[in-house]
Order: C-alpha cells, then sequence, then structure tokens
C-alpha cells in the first residue's frame, strides 16, 4: 500500500510538471495554444497586448416603430467586474453579444424588434489622461474624437445576419491597403471569376482583433 | 539516539536530492496561511458576482462559456438558473470553509471543482489568468495536508488528542511531505517564466509602449499612478526591463536563501506597484497570498523565537498573547463526537443551498414577478444612434499620433529631459509619437515663430513598424529670443504643437 502510495505521488509530480511544461514550450513555440480550453490553464499570456485606442460595446435593439433600446446593460443593472465597465465591454471577442441580447429581449416587456445591433465605439487612449496629466503633455485642448463601427446585426430570432471586422482590424487593413503598388499587385492577382468549385474570390476577413489572441477573452489581468 | 542521525546515509546524487526536494517532512506553515488568505480573496470575488450569478453563469441568463472561444460548444453543461445560483452560493461556504480549516480536504476538492466550473461559465467577467492561477493552487492545496495546523479541523482534533494524552506530554505538530508545496512554488516560478515569454512576444514592451497604454487604459480600476508614469516612458521602460530579467531569472534563484528573499520581495513590490499603476486589485492579492508557500519550518521557528524574544522584552505583548489564549480556551466547546463536525457540515451545505435560492428568488433579480409587471428597455436617444450608424468615418490623423515632446537627451529611444526653454544655439531635440497601427506616414516638423514663420523645416517618413521618430533642430545664433513653437504636420494639416522659449544666450563674463 504504501508502495502504491508513493508511485502514485511520483506519477502526480511527473505528470503536473510535465503538464506545466508542456504549457511553456506550447506558449513559447506558438503550438497549439488553441487547441483545447485547458490550455488556457497551462498557458501563461497574461500581458497579450494592449491597444493604443479604448474599445467600448453598445448592443442595440431596433423595435418595428423605428425606435432603438439599450439591450445591454439590461434594466436591471450592470454587474461590473473589474472596475467602472459593464461585462459587455470585456468581450473582446463579442461571442456573448448574442447571449447578453436575447437574455434582455426574453426578460422585458418590448415591442416587436426588427433587429439587433452590436455596435463597437473607439477613441483614442490619449483622451483618457487625466487633465492634469494632459496639460502637462499637451498644448492644445482635448479634441476628442470618437468612431462607431457595426460588428453584427442579429435577427430577433437570434441568428447572426451579418458580422464585420472589429475597428482596430479595419483600420489596420485600411492602412495596409494605403499603397497603390500593393493594391495593383493583388488585383492582377485576383481572377475576376472563381476558377474553381468552391474556390473564393477574396481570403476570408479574420473576425479577431489580431492584438488579441483567440484564446484570451478578458482583457484584464485584475 | 537514532542510529540515522549518527551514521551519514545521505548522498548528493540527484535521486538523493530529488527525495530531500519532494519528500523532506515539514510543519505545512506555508500551506496553512496560503489555505487561509487565497480562498478568502476568493471568496471576496465569488460575493460580488453572486447576485449576478444567474446572469452570468445560468442558462437562464447570458453565459459566455470558455470553451466557446476554443470552438468547443456545449463542452460543459450549462446548469439551470435555480442551481446555478444554489452552487454558487455553497462555492462561497465552500471557500469560507477552505479558509477556516473545517472540513479541509472536502472544502478544498469543491471549491476546486466549483470555482473552475463557474470559471468555465463565463470567460468575460469570472476567468482570467489570476482565477486559473488560483485553480492550479485550490488543486494542490486539496492534495496536501495544508489542514493539519491552524484550522478547525485540527483545533478539533487536538482538542480529542489533548484528553487522552497525559498533562506533561507536549503536543508536537503534524509534519508531512512538502511535495504539494514544492508543486506550487514550481507552478509559480513557471507562471513568471510563462510571463517573461510573452512579454517576448510582445511587440513593444520593452520599450514601455505597451505598458504605457495599459495605463492610458479605463478596463481596471483607478490608477492615478500609472497615468502620472506615462508622461516618463522611459521609466516604463526601465521598469519593463526589470520586470522581464525577475521573471526570468525567478525559477532560477528562488530555491536558496538569499536568492528567494530577493526574488519575493522584487514580486512583493512588482505585484503592488501594479495596483498602483495599472488598477489590479485581485491579481496581486492573489499573487502575494501564494507566496507564503515559500515559507519554510525555519522561517516560522526564527520568527517564533524572535517573537518571543520580543514578548519577553515587552511585557504587555506577553499578557496580550496570554489574555487571547485564555479567550480561545473559554469559548472552546464542549467536546463533541467525531461525527458531529461533518454532520455540521453537510447541515451548512443544505442551509446555504437552501437560503441562497430563497434569498435570490426573492430578490427577483430581473424583476419578473413585479406587480406592475415586466421592465421595459431604456430608449436610446436618436441623435447618438445616428452618430452610430452614420457612414464609415476617415480616422483622422491627429489620432494617429500620441504626443510630440521637446529635450536635449535621448536614452533608450525617449526623450528623457523635456523641456520646453532652450538657449539659442542650443540643439532641440523634437521626439513625435505615433499610435499603432499608422501606415507608412510622411511627418513635417516645422520650427516656427509665434506668429506662424517658418524658421526651420525638416521632414522624415516614418514606416509604419516605428512608433517614434526624432527631428533635430539647431535655432540659428541669429533669431531672437522669445516664443517659438514645434508644428508636427502630416498630410498637410497640424497634428501636433508644442511652445518653446528661447533664451539668449550666456556669453563669457570678463572680470
Amino acid at each position: 500500500m504504501r508502495l502504491f502510495k508513493r508511485g502514485l505521488t511520483y506519477l502526480t509530480i511527473a505528470g503536473y510538471v510535465g503538464i506545466l511544461m508542456f504549457g511553456i514550450l506550447s506558449h513559447t513555440f506558438t503550438y497549439q495554444t488553441g487547441r483545447h480550453p485547458a490550455m488556457y490553464y497551462i498557458v501563461w499570456d497574461m500581458f497579450c497586448g494592449w491597444s493604443a485606442y479604448s474599445i467600448r460595446t453598445h448592443i442595440i435593439g431596433e423595435g418595428i416603430s423605428g425606435k432603438y433600446y439599450e439591450l445591454s446593460p439590461g434594466p436591471w443593472g450592470d454587474f461590473k467586474p473589474y472596475g467602472d465597465l459593464g461585462r459587455r465591454h470585456y468581450d473582446t471577442t463579442g461571442d456573448a453579444w448574442m447571449r447578453i441580447a436575447m437574455n434582455t429581449l426574453d426578460k422585458t416587456e418590448h415591442e416587436p424588434m426588427l433587429r439587433i445591433l452590436c455596435i463597437e465605439e473607439a477613441w483614442c487612449k490619449k483622451y483618457n489622461l487625466p487633465d492634469v496629466v494632459w496639460d502637462q503633455r499637451y498644448d492644445q485642448p482635448k479634441d476628442f474624437q470618437n468612431y462607431y463601427r457595426l460588428r453584427k446585426v442579429i435577427t430577433p430570432e437570434g441568428v447572426v445576419a451579418q458580422t464585420y471586422v472589429p475597428w482596430l482590424t479595419r483600420q489596420r487593413y485600411l492602412q495596409i491597403n494605403d499603397n497603390p503598388r500593393l493594391i495593383a499587385d493583388m488585383s492582377r492577382a485576383r481572377p475576376f471569376f472563381a476558377a474553381t468549385v468552391g474556390s473564393r474570390v477574396e481570403p476570408p476577413s479574420p473576425q479577431h482583433d489580431p492584438d488579441v489572441p483567440i484564446h484570451l477573452a478578458s482583457p484584464v489581468g485584475n | 539516539m537514532d542510529a540515522k542521525e549518527v551514521i551519514p546515509t545521505q548522498t548528493n546524487s540527484i535521486r538523493d536530492r530529488f527525495q530531500r526536494f519532494f519528500f523532506a517532512e515539514e510543519v505545512p506553515y506555508g500551506l496553512a496561511i496560503v489555505r487561509m488568505l487565497l480562498p478568502l480573496v476568493l471568496l471576496g470575488t465569488v460575493c460580488t458576482r453572486w447576485p449576478y450569478a444567474r446572469e452570468l453563469f445560468s442558462a437562464d441568463g447570458a453565459p459566455a462559456p470558455l470553451a466557446e472561444i476554443f470552438r468547443f460548444y456545449d463542452f460543459l453543461p450549462i446548469l439551470p438558473g435555480t442551481i446555478a445560483v444554489g452552487l454558487f452560493a455553497a462555492l462561497a461556504f465552500f471557500l469560507f470553509c477552505s479558509t477556516i480549516g473545517w472540513m479541509t480536504r472536502f472544502s478544498l476538492i469543491a471549491s476546486v471543482t466549483l470555482y473552475t466550473y463557474f470559471c468555465f461559465m463565463d470567460c468575460i467577467s469570472m476567468a482570467t489568468k489570476y482565477s486559473a492561477i488560483a485553480s492550479h493552487v485550490l488543486f494542490l492545496l486539496s492534495l496536501s495536508r495544508c489542514g493539519s495546523i491552524w484550522s478547525v479541523d485540527s483545533w478539533l482534533k487536538g482538542r480529542k488528542e489533548n484528553k487522552a494524552l497525559p498533562l506533561y506530554t507536549k503536543q508536537e505538530l503534524p509534519r508531512c511531505e512538502i511535495w504539494p508545496q514544492r508543486l506550487m512554488q514550481i507552478l509559480i516560478a513557471l507562471i513568471y517564466f510563462g510571463a517573461a515569454i510573452t512579454k517576448f512576444h510582445t511587440p513593444g514592451y520593452l520599450e514601455g509602449d505597451q505598458i504605457s497604454y495599459w495605463a492610458m487604459s479605463r478596463y481596471n480600476n483607478p490608477h492615478p499612478v500609472g497615468e502620472f508614469l506615462t508622461m516618463y516612458p522611459v521609466l516604463l521602460s526601465v521598469m519593463s526591463y526589470v520586470a522581464i530579467v525577475w521573471e526570468l531569472v525567478f525559477v532560477f534563484v528562488v530555491w536558496r536563501k538569499w536568492g528567494r528573499i530577493i526574488a519575493l520581495a522584487l514580486g512583493t513590490a512588482f505585484h503592488i506597484g501594479t495596483t498602483f499603476s495599472l488598477g489590479l486589485y485581485i491579481f496581486p492579492m492573489i499573487s502575494i497570498s501564494i507566496y507564503f508557500c515559500f515559507l519554510t519550518e525555519n522561517d516560522v521557528q526564527w520568527m517564533s523565537a524572535q517573537f518571543r524574544r520580543l514578548a519577553r522584552r515587552e511585557g504587555w505583548i506577553k499578557q496580550t498573547a496570554a489574555s487571547l489564549r485564555a479567550a480561545i480556551e473559554k469559548y472552546r466547546p464542549q467536546p463533541v463526537a467525531g461525527w458531529k463536525s461533518p454532520t455540521a457540515w453537510v447541515t451548512g451545505i443544505v442551509a446555504v443551498l437552501f437560503l441562497s435560492i430563497y434569498v435570490e428568488h426573492q430578490q427577483d433579480p430581473y424583476g419578473l414577478r413585479r406587480p406592475e409587471g415586466r421592465m421595459s428597455l431604456h430608449e436610446v436617444d436618436p441623435e447618438l444612434m445616428a452618430e452610430m450608424l452614420a457612414p464609415e468615418q476617415t480616422m483622422r490623423q491627429k489620432d494617429k499620433f500620441l504626443s510630440v515632446d521637446t529635450g536635449t537627451l535621448m536614452v533608450g529611444g525617449w526623450l528623457t529631459n523635456r523641456k520646453s526653454e532652450f538657449m539659442i544655439g542650443e540643439m532641440i531635440l523634437v521626439q513625435c509619437c505615433l499610435n499603432p497601427p499608422h501606415e507608412d506616414i510622411w511627418i513635417d516638423c516645422h520650427f516656427c515663430e509665434e506668429d506662424g514663420r517658418i524658421v526651420h523645416r525638416s521632414g522624415q517618413i516614418v514606416v509604419r513598424e516605428n512608433l517614434r521618430s526624432a527631428f533635430q533642430i539647431y535655432p540659428p545664433e541669429a533669431l531672437e529670443p522669445g516664443n517659438y513653437y514645434v508644428s508636427i504636420k502630416s498630410k498637410g494639416k497640424e497634428v501636433l504643437r508644442r511652445s518653446v522659449t528661447l533664451l539668449p544666450k550666456l556669453s563669457a563674463v570678463a572680470n
């Protein structure tokens, strides 16, 4: 019995350290880090990159009367997990937006909805600086400008009808495409018609912000 | 004397070292402290989430399963609202029992199971890297005998043993193999190593850009120190280097006495620093509480000796300790049978389950049972909606620029002595910082008189991977002292401006 117990202990030690080492190697060489949900527990990618823009999310329902309604936060209030921001703002991939919207519609009194709009709002992070710091760093007053981008359109039945890339990804594309030579090369290389059955004329656009690895849901380490 | 102590049997072979490293026996002081602190911190996070448990974790709300991000659908069952609410309250009960060490092993096993499940159910507001670390630590605690000291279990057990032993026998604290403690230490060391690898993968980390943007963000709690530090990016860069070196060497130095003290002291300072600079609260609490697994038996004995010495010198400490001991004895309950503690524990779980479900039902979080009917949705301002649904706006040039600074000295790619007053003839360094992403961009830097007349102009291309560009301006000696400004232009528009004052050049005085 004692030998069995000792053997089990050895196995536990070897197994646990082995799993941790696999996580480290997997993360170091970016090998199958998104293979399984359990990888979240052995890949230590805290601080995975922060953009220069603040991003917020609006989930809005459009009623048949043409009025628009806030679907998140619901009328019962908002859960703020890590500070002053509501939960929806931490959903960087947008995977939960539909559930959030449908839950609010399910629990409230409202007119019939035409569609649900998920809109991203972005602004330059420098405008987040408090006035004391701003005044020391800048000669001009704050000239705040926010940008909106439609990310998803969802039907009232809960079917995602349209999806668009995040605002930041869109900016990256616009800036890469700001190169006539590159655009000309791309146009020349791309056939006008789909050559083979099943081939795509346009490459699929990534749905996630390249700054945020797909396996990282929450941008906070709080 | 034991023969083992007379004849040295230990060698320095790898096998013996391995044995000593993992299977030496110690009183689990460190693990007991981790057991008391970590579940307490988690209890706080669970209590703040409990009123929203139905919404966050159940099929009657809007859960965000972690597995779906990995494209594993229906990986774990999503529980009905009432069950989720009850189990979440039970999790709080188990965490509390773990803290006080009541039915410790069962409480820890239940805690790690439920905590991990609920983290899997809400990747937006429950699953973070601190919760992943906490799950590991709870798992390792459940393998250990961390409840054998400083716990309700040990208190009850000690009382029974005390009754059985003669009065003059001294009760010894239980000793156990330290391998769970070692695994926890290895876990911490590898987490830091992994975090260092992440930082290597992160462009702009060592230059301080990433930390600077994090400090400007408002995803976490208020962090005024971080916002202030954005004015000194070179300091952030230095701190980034220190952090990455510390994370890399932690695994190698933490096993020796001074290495351990330095690594843990730096770690504590680092984590406390993230509270003030980045607004992180829970992560530092978790990290510092698990640092206690590095506490050895010798450390506690040394501290205990110091305390006794102090108590002998200061009479009031001795008196306070004695009165505390008397108070504990006074409130010690009558001896109970061995089965009563587990029974009370199970009764506690059942009570918590039913009470939480009842309270939540009364609270009616969605307002479904209100006499006036269901809640109605809030209307959005039509003007705001029109703004949101307007055609795509092109990003302004000025939003591609972060700042412009003037000074004379650059260190590590950053302007370090930011100033606005220069002698005539002195070189002025102008540093222009850009926000990513930006295209390959041409930047004009104009040095102008107060009325707008350009005195000096230069320009350069900043390629997309660069976030900074520097210009050198040599104000001609023919210029009058006075107010000038540096204007940064892009695509013909001024995007940033910095005021500069030129002072008369001091000449040598003949005496």
